[in-house]
């Protein structure tokens, strides 16, 4: 393997990431702003977030990003294939995501909302201070693996021309450069290096938030 | 002691309060008036309606008819009349009222110190150091000053429970509504609940609406005693005559089978 090839793939691996922390940067206030809105009080705020989850739950995200980059641009708004792919990658996310934290937000007894509606809080506060601190810790596993989905439907961008982890190995591949076999293994063996960072996050992440939460939650 | 509650005081009125979950009749039309100062105990079988007395007044259930009246303030209402007070008026007035519940339901992912603080800081506007040293005092009242950095899952029930106590009063509320309070504790830990609610009792003048299933503390603590069956009243009175001397063939036989146990 030469110095070029070898560049190449840690340029990819790095594209690659850079779109994974952007789409979870996207997600995150997305996913957050839809759970909310599942449980507003207002039927049609709940409405358009149940629309929202269920259109890019029940549409391919692979689709979405063809319809974004080839589509877009017909109706007058040209996107970089790099700002298309992080983007679509959050957003799609956000949906997962969404209904986790809808999830777990319910998983937290409503004895804890009866007592801070006795103490006069109010409904922002109570969702901040002691819902949302004590949905945490449960919605994280499920939040690691939508990180990891998000990292492993990276790869999609390649298909539209962002020269991340998967597009640099398979020209190699594609060009003879590089076996095909040694690509492709090195391809798989690469997503999994990737994704330790992130599963070793999550850890840390939970074990911090429950450090307070003993038998609770 | 006496700035411990509000003294704004004219106390809980019941008219004719009707719950329901579907065709159930949780609460019959149900009339009550707790003027203020006075300590009712609440007693009666499970699924009396008794809980859910307490649960309408803290506005944790809606009702079907009838009107809640707390300190002079109409906070529940579903009358003839349109209009009821503005929605302000009724939150300054359920200010004044505190709830413990059965399973204290303190905030675990809070310190002991934050889960007294909040509320007078968020909802009343005090400044942290005025909320701390309210917290301090009432840490103290009920025995646990030493705990105030722990967090509740370090703290034994009867402890999160004087903590659930401490946290109420630092509403400075003028109506307190006790949940069967030590229905959830092991029978070891019950005294040191009651006894902090026994020195409240001497000590101030809240208003107290007590459930519970202790006869002997709903004796000592209470001006009156109501026995509930069904969703509504059956008998009530001077302790010592609901207790020990009761008129109603209901309220003898749940006594009875009290006694048996």
């Amino acid at each position: 393997m030469n110095e070029v090839v070898v560049r190449s793939m840690l340029d990819g691996a790095l594209v690659t990431t850079e779109v994974v922390v952007l789409a979870l940067a996207v997600a995150s206030p997305l996913a957050l702003t839809v759970a909310l809105a599942r449980g507003s009080r207002f039927r049609l705020v709940r409405a358009i977030a149940l629309t929202y989850v269920e259109f890019l739950r029940g549409t391919s995200a692979l689709v979405q990003l063809f319809w974004v980059y080839f589509v877009l641009p017909e109706l007058g708004a040209t996107i970089s294939s790099f700002v298309a792919g992080f983007v679509v990658l959050g957003v799609n996310a956000s949906a997962y995501a969404a209904e986790i934290i809808r999830g777990a937000i319910q998983a937290v007894p409503a004895a804890q909302s009866e007592a801070a509606q006795v103490m006069g809080l109010s409904t922002a506060t109570t969702m901040r201070r002691v819902i949302l601190p004590q949905a945490w810790p449960i919605m994280l596993p499920a939040l690691g693996n939508v990180a990891i989905d998000v990292l492993k439907a990276s790869a999609l961008v390649s298909l539209i021309t962002v020269s991340d982890f998967t597009r640099e190995l398979t020209q190699w591949a594609t060009t003879g450069v590089l076996d095909v076999t040694l690509a492709f293994t090195l391809l798989l063996a690469g997503y999994l290096v990737l994704s330790l960072p992130i599963t070793w996050l999550g850890h840390l992440l939970e074990k911090r938030s429950r450090r307070h939460l003993g038998a609770v939650a | 002691m006496t700035e411990l509650v509000n003294d704004r005081g004219s106390g809980i009125s019941l008219a004719g309060v009707t719950k329901r979950y579907g065709d159930h009749v949780v609460l019959d039309g149900i009339d009550l008036e707790v003027p203020a100062g006075e300590r009712v105990s609440l007693i009666g079988p499970s699924g009396s309606g008794k809980t859910t007395v307490l649960r309408c007044i803290a506005r944790l259930e809606a009702i079907q008819s009838g009107s809640i009246t707390v300190e002079g303030t109409e906070v529940a209402r579903r009358t003839e009349k349109r209009t009821g007070p503005p929605a302000a008026d009724v939150a300054a007035a359920m200010r004044g009222v505190g709830m413990v519940f059965q399973q204290f339901n303190l905030f675990p992912n809070m310190s002991v110190m934050d889960n007294l603080t909040i509320a007078p800081t968020r909802v009343l506007g005090l400044g942290a150091e005025e909320a701390r040293a309210r917290a301090e005092g009432l840490l103290e009242l009920v025995g646990l000053a030493a705990k105030a950095r722990a967090y509740p899952s370090q703290l034994s029930g009867g402890q999160q429970q004087r903590v659930a106590i401490a946290r109420a009063l630092a509403m400075r509320p003028s109506v307190l509504l006790f949940d069967e309070v030590t229905s959830a504790l092991d029978p070891e830990l019950v005294g040191e609940v009651l006894e902090v609610i026994r020195g409240l009792a001497a000590a101030s003048d809240v208003t107290m609406l007590i459930v519970t299933h202790e006869m002997q503390f709903a004796r000592d603590v209470s001006d009156r005693v109501i026995y509930m069956e069904g969703g509504s009243v059956v008998e009530q009175g001077p302790p010592d005559a609901v207790l020990a001397d009761p008129a109603d063939e209901r309220t003898q036989r749940f006594l009875r089978r009290l006694l048996d146990h």
